[in-house]
């Protein structure tokens, strides 16, 4: 059972200090997500987040997790702009009584462009750096360690919750349930996995909080770390001009175009 | 050395005692099983030891946990985690969920007290040979058995290096040879390491196997407090909601039925009732 996101490479970009790599996306984003064109965000996607995950060598992974993550949502966007955007006048096709609207088909599309750069880069991130590197470089500058915890065990908190699931569905199964076939079926059987799902999880919280006290996770001392983790000052200059350069570019576009 | 003064303990918002005057002394080195009814106050117990209550577990507390003759209840847990290590039921809800590796996650209480990395590598190698997992050492926690699992909870208490042990049931979910790793785990500890045990357990047997002293609790009281012979043999084990072993039982069977003799004591281990029987296919043994 997989129980973790991250995905071990010999990449170059696997070798950089964890903090670049976020402040490479968070750049990324923040050009991305300010611009009004969603000609902007996609064309990110296709010319800085689509090659460094072929240098991450993720490729094959990051494709179909961004299918798994981007479809529903493009496919709900772009049923629901299109059909009912507020206000629209053009529509460009009928289908029945519905009329597809022009308008809404255009918001659908830069909607889209922007999910696709979130969980692009997002995902780039998630798969090529390792959770406690991630988690000791933001303490490292600054961040506090309980906040840096919850931010990354939650993210790794994702897949463990999956293999839980799964033996819950096997549990309820073996006892009758169906839970496939039909989507009403799927629905149906959604209800008796949930509950225990969230029950059994919340039940964990107080054992966790416990476990996490019993291996000092409060001490008021400087943290080490484990694994080698190497910071450059040649890094730590890209991070800056990242940062810097993408501010300029944001703020560029929201005052010009 | 661990000491209760006369501690009396109720969680926050309930009236009913969990702990009631428990007033009692482990010495160091010793193997002691905690037994009693759900609710008993088994987990109480251990929290109380490990610095858990007051410390996270508000409620009201009277008397004195002296650990190493320092009070629990005035020290951080944080400085406590050296002193007594803690280990749960379930291994997977003690990993922290932010390592990928075994050895990773070994260290991961080592880096939250600022260990130097070197001593971090030597004692993350130690703890893992100590449990056996060395061979493991690069895998994911989570690819591991459910024996394993819960000896790399464990080892990750021990890199702490801890002078007391504190189990909660740590075999509950293991099957009979998860337990048995566990336990000739602990035992090849004590005998190396002069480790103190504290360990809530339901499997009679492996307590009488390995135990030195039980105590067994009902509504918040030691009632029983004695070595395994004395304890798990006593008539009043399961009205107390324990189960007595299997060796007990077939021996008290047999008395009831006039097989074995009254005046002959109860066994709770296996060799010992293996020689009750024995003795009762001598010719002296046979009863009219």
């Amino acid at each position: 059972m997989k129980r973790s996101f991250f995905l071990l490479r010999s990449s170059g970009w696997h070798t950089l200090y964890p903090l670049t790599k976020l402040v490479v996306v968070m750049a990324v984003l923040l050009v991305g997500l300010a611009a009004p064109s969603p000609i902007v965000p996609l064309a990110l996607c296709v010319i800085v987040i689509l090659p460094l995950v072929a240098w991450a060598q993720i490729l094959r992974e990051w494709l179909r997790a961004s299918a798994i993550v981007l479809l529903p949502f493009a496919i709900s966007v772009l049923l629901i702009q299109t059909l009912f955007f507020p206000g629209a006048t053009h529509s460009f096709m009928s289908v029945g009584p519905f009329a597809l609207k022009e308008e809404g088909l255009f918001f659908a599309f830069g909607t889209i462009a922007r999910l696709l750069l979130l969980a692009g880069a997002g995902l780039l991130l998630l798969l090529s750096t390792h959770p406690a590197d991630m988690m000791h470089a933001l303490e490292q500058h600054g961040l506090p360690p309980a906040l840096a915890y919850i931010a990354v065990a939650a993210l790794e908190l994702v897949p463990q919750m999956q293999a839980r699931a799964e033996s819950i569905a096997d549990a309820q199964r073996a006892r009758g349930l169906e839970i496939e076939g039909s989507f009403l079926t799927r629905v149906r059987g959604l209800v008796p996995l949930l509950a225990p799902l969230v029950l059994s999880a919340l039940s964990d919280v107080d054992e966790r909080a416990m476990a996490l006290e019993a291996r000092a996770f409060s001490a008021r001392r400087a943290k080490t770390s484990f694994k080698p983790l190497v910071d450059t000052k040649r890094q730590s200059v890209i991070r800056w001009c990242l940062v810097c350069g993408a501010i300029v570019f944001a703020a560029a576009e929201v005052l010009i175009l | 050395m661990i000491r209760f003064e006369r501690v009396t303990y109720s969680y926050p918002q309930t009236k009913r005692p969990a702990l009631r005057d428990v007033q009692l002394q482990i010495d160091e080195g010793s193997w002691v099983a905690v037994l009693g009814a759900n609710g008993a106050g088994k987990s109480t117990f251990c929290a109380a030891v490990a610095g858990f209550i007051p410390h996270h577990f508000r409620g009201e507390l009277y008397g004195r946990v002296l650990v190493n003759r320092t009070d629990t209840a005035a020290t951080p847990l944080s400085e406590l985690v050296t002193q007594v290590g803690f280990v749960f039921q379930n291994p997977l809800n003690q990993f922290s969920g932010a390592k990928l590796t075994v050895a990773e996650e070994a260290a991961f209480g080592l880096e939250n007290l600022g260990v130097p990395r070197e001593a971090m590598i030597r004692r993350v190698e130690a703890a893992l040979e100590w449990m056996g997992l060395q061979t493991v050492a690069d895998r994911s926690p989570y690819a591991l058995s459910g024996g394993e699992q819960q000896r790399l909870a464990l080892a990750c208490i021990l890199v702490l290096e801890p002078r007391i042990l504190v189990l909660d049931e740590p075999t509950s979910q293991l099957d009979s040879a998860g337990t048995r790793e566990v336990y000739d785990s602990l035992r090849s500890l004590l005998a190396s390491r002069h480790l103190t045990v504290i360990l809530v357990e339901h499997k009679t047997e492996w307590i009488a196997q390995y135990a030195d002293r039980v105590l067994v609790l009902n509504e918040g009281a030691v009632v029983l407090d004695g070595s395994p012979r004395e304890v798990l043999a006593h008539a009043d084990l399961s009205r107390l909601g324990v189960n007595p072993t299997r060796y007990t039982i077939a021996a008290r069977a047999a008395r009831d039925l006039g097989i074995w003799p009254s005046d002959r004591g109860l066994p709770v281990a296996l060799e010992e009732a293996v020689e009750g029987f024995r003795l009762l296919q001598e010719p002296e043994g046979i009863r009219p």
